[in-house]
């Protein structure tokens, strides 16, 4: 699914690269939990891995599709078409409802648009509310909701259409550790019924017996930014 | 679809912005087109003070002048047209009607006009507008004087009252008056909101009589009151039949037929028996504002600063909205909309609200004018009439509308260039 080769990324007005990762692979289908402390580049990570950041050298692939090959316009595309992001900050349309926050996506991508057909819509998300416990809520706007409610709405967002991965940043921060099991439990059963791989991301390793592999990403990145103490 | 349904939402999530946004535009719409109406009602008003007149007759001058005197009470007369020449142009088989005018004369400061029932009955002014009597009748008889509605307004005489006419003096206070031969009021004049309102009306009888004996009285070495003790002829004398009317000033004219009009021009302009001029008083007008082009251009001048001033307003307010909306166009765009959606987002927008604020504009404008014009009429004699809207109005309409729409553009290409993590991240 994610084949990453000698990637290096740093911004452009500094000079050190803030990450150096020689090698990472993620099979399709496979949870992998990423981890590492705040400001050691998690996010970063996973904004070059969906197209927002481009990496300054090295090799990107996803679906077999060379990153480097596409241009902007390309790589939103491709992000929409096979990729489902859970922010950290959730990042819901606060004046949309609930369902109109998650039926979203299947309106900016064909590709989703074709695996739930506006027929099937309804039922789709009317399933996956219930799966996730927000049924009720559909027609209420997001800006009601809790914050444990307002992430499986992000949730229910990014795994509609069936994508081939979802990234997932820190999406559990802001739930006891409870509600944390209960969600990545829900989030798991959606992506095995569907094929999909998970890259999550946290800075708590509370979490990592849950997933099928755990990495850490200061072992991986071989940048001398490392002592990322420095940094904030 | 979608885009028509989020840009709905965002507008209404954002409402109080959204309705100042629009109203603030509008507004500028609003005093354009106020601007914009009242310089073309400012100029048609003006030109025409008199329609429905082929021609305008005076003594050899030029045309700009006897419009001046003639309309506008403005300068004077050099010469003046015989009786005779009168009325063998009023009898010549093309004519269809004449209003003669006799001036000279005047009262505290407005001036007398001496005409006859022609000026009721035919005069004219902004298309098919008719002189009307507030109250009385027409200034027919000899001691009969009509006061214009201004005059009436700021001298406040009413019917049956005596008036005393200034000899030789048409603006300002006269030095030496017709005091023996007072005339009446007998009718007052509807507002018309033009130099007619500023007039006093008699008849050509009476112009005569107030002036019969007043040559021989006028001697260079005598004294008013002798003018009073010598009364050669007493006022009741005084008959219609009696009197023999001489020359007039100048006099509008109206063919049978249109087609005669530039026929009967080059006749009285080159007429035998004494000089005359007849021009065309719808032209001369429309030349005449044209030499005024500097009202013209002041006005112009305001309507493009309002309307910079309103798109300035505009972008500004779309602008503001958008720095708002950074968060929003971010998860947009990671959601997989591309710039060129962004775009049209935007634009479509930004042109929903200019149409919007357009259509409230001419609105505010429209009802504004239809409760304003009779208020602006009675208080200070302004007009608003004719078409609401002309071409010039639709075309900066047209052009707010284009202007507003491509605003939208700015902050499509600010939004799309944002590095997505911009918005994405929280920021306090």
């Amino acid at each position: 699914m994610i084949k990453v080769k000698d990637l290096k990324f740093k911004y452009p007005v500094s000079n050190e690269n803030i990450l150096d990762i020689p090698f990472f692979e993620l099979q399709k289908g496979e949870k992998v939990f990423l981890y590492g402390p705040s400001g050691c580049g998690k996010t970063t990570f996973l904004e070059i891995l969906a197209g927002i950041n481009i990496p300054s050298s090295g090799e990107l692939e996803i679906r077999n599709q060379k990153i480097s090959e596409l241009t902007s316009t390309q790589r939103d595309e491709f992000r929409a078409h096979y990729m489902g992001y859970i922010f950290q900050s959730f990042n819901l349309i606060p004046y949309l409802t609930v369902e109109e926050n998650i039926t979203l996506p299947l309106y900016l991508s064909d590709v989703k648009r074709k695996k739930v057909p506006k027929d099937s819509e309804k039922n789709e998300v009317q399933r996956l509310c219930q799966f996730l416990g927000i049924e009720k809520y559909m027609t209420k706007p997001v800006t009601e909701l809790s914050v444990g409610q307002q992430q499986r709405v992000a949730a229910a967002r990014a795994i509609l259409g069936k994508p081939d991965l979802i990234l997932a940043d820190e999406p559990t921060s802001s739930l006891d550790f409870n509600h944390r099991e209960k969600f990545i439990k829900l989030l798991f059963e959606l992506c095995t019924q569907n094929g999909t791989s998970i890259l999550f991301v946290s800075h708590d390793r509370s979490l990592e017996k849950l997933f099928d592999r755990s990495l850490s990403l200061l072992d991986m990145n071989q940048s001398s930014f490392n002592s990322f103490e420095d940094k904030i | 679809m979608i885009f028509f349904r989020l840009a709905l939402k965002s507008l209404r999530n954002r409402f109080t912005s959204t309705v100042l946004t629009v109203l603030s535009i509008s507004l500028s719409v609003t005093l354009l087109l106020a601007v914009e109406r009242t310089k073309r009602a400012a100029e048609e008003g003006f030109t025409q003070s008199v329609s429905q007149v082929d021609l305008l007759v005076g003594g050899r001058t030029g045309p700009v002048n006897l419009i001046l005197y003639s309309v506008f009470n403005m300068g004077s007369a050099s010469n003046n047209i015989s009786w005779e020449s009168y009325q063998e142009i009023k009898n010549l088989p093309e004519v269809a009607w004449t209003i003669p005018y006799s001036l000279g004369d005047g009262h505290r400061g407005f001036r007398v006009v001496a005409t006859d029932e022609n000026f009721y009955e035919h005069y004219r002014f902004r298309g098919n507008q008719k002189v009307e009597l507030l109250e009385g009748q027409p200034a027919l008889d000899v001691w009969d004087v009509v006061l214009g509605s201004d005059v009436y307004k700021k001298l406040k005489y009413k019917v049956g009252e005596p008036v005393v006419i200034a000899h030789g003096v048409t603006r300002g206070e006269g030095l030496l008056f017709h005091d023996d031969k007072p005339f009446r009021v007998v009718g007052i004049l509807q507002p018309t909101g033009t130099a007619l309102d500023q007039s006093l009306y008699i008849s050509l009888y009476g112009m005569e009589a107030i002036h019969i004996d007043w040559k021989y009285s006028e001697s260079s070495d005598s004294k008013k009151e002798n003018s009073h003790t010598k009364k050669a002829s007493s006022q009741t004398e005084l008959k219609k039949e009696n009197i023999k009317i001489g020359p007039i000033t100048s006099f509008f004219l109206r063919t049978k037929s249109r087609v005669e009009t530039l026929r009967l021009q080059r006749f009285i302009n080159n007429y035998t028996s004494e000089p005359l001029l007849a021009i065309i008083p719808g032209v001369t007008l429309s030349e005449l504002w044209g030499s005024l082009s500097q009202i013209d251009v002041v006005l112009k001048i305001i309507s493009f600063m309002v309307l910079i001033v309103g798109l300035a307003a505009m972008v500004s307010t779309i602008l503001a909205g958008l720095n708002e909306r950074r968060r929003e166009m971010s998860i947009l765009r990671s959601l997989g909309a591309g710039p060129l959606r962004l775009t049209s987002l935007l634009v479509f927008e930004s042109c929903l609200l200019t149409s919007l604020a357009i259509l409230v504009g001419v609105i505010i404008n429209s009802v504004l004018f239809l409760f304003l014009s009779g208020w602006l009429a009675n208080q200070f004699g302004f007009y608003i009439q004719g078409s609401s809207y002309s071409k010039i109005e639709f075309i900066y309409l047209a052009l707010i509308w284009l202007f507003g729409t491509l605003v939208g553009f700015i902050p499509a290409i600010k939004a799309s260039r944002l590095a997505l993590k911009d918005g994405l991240s929280v920021r306090v």
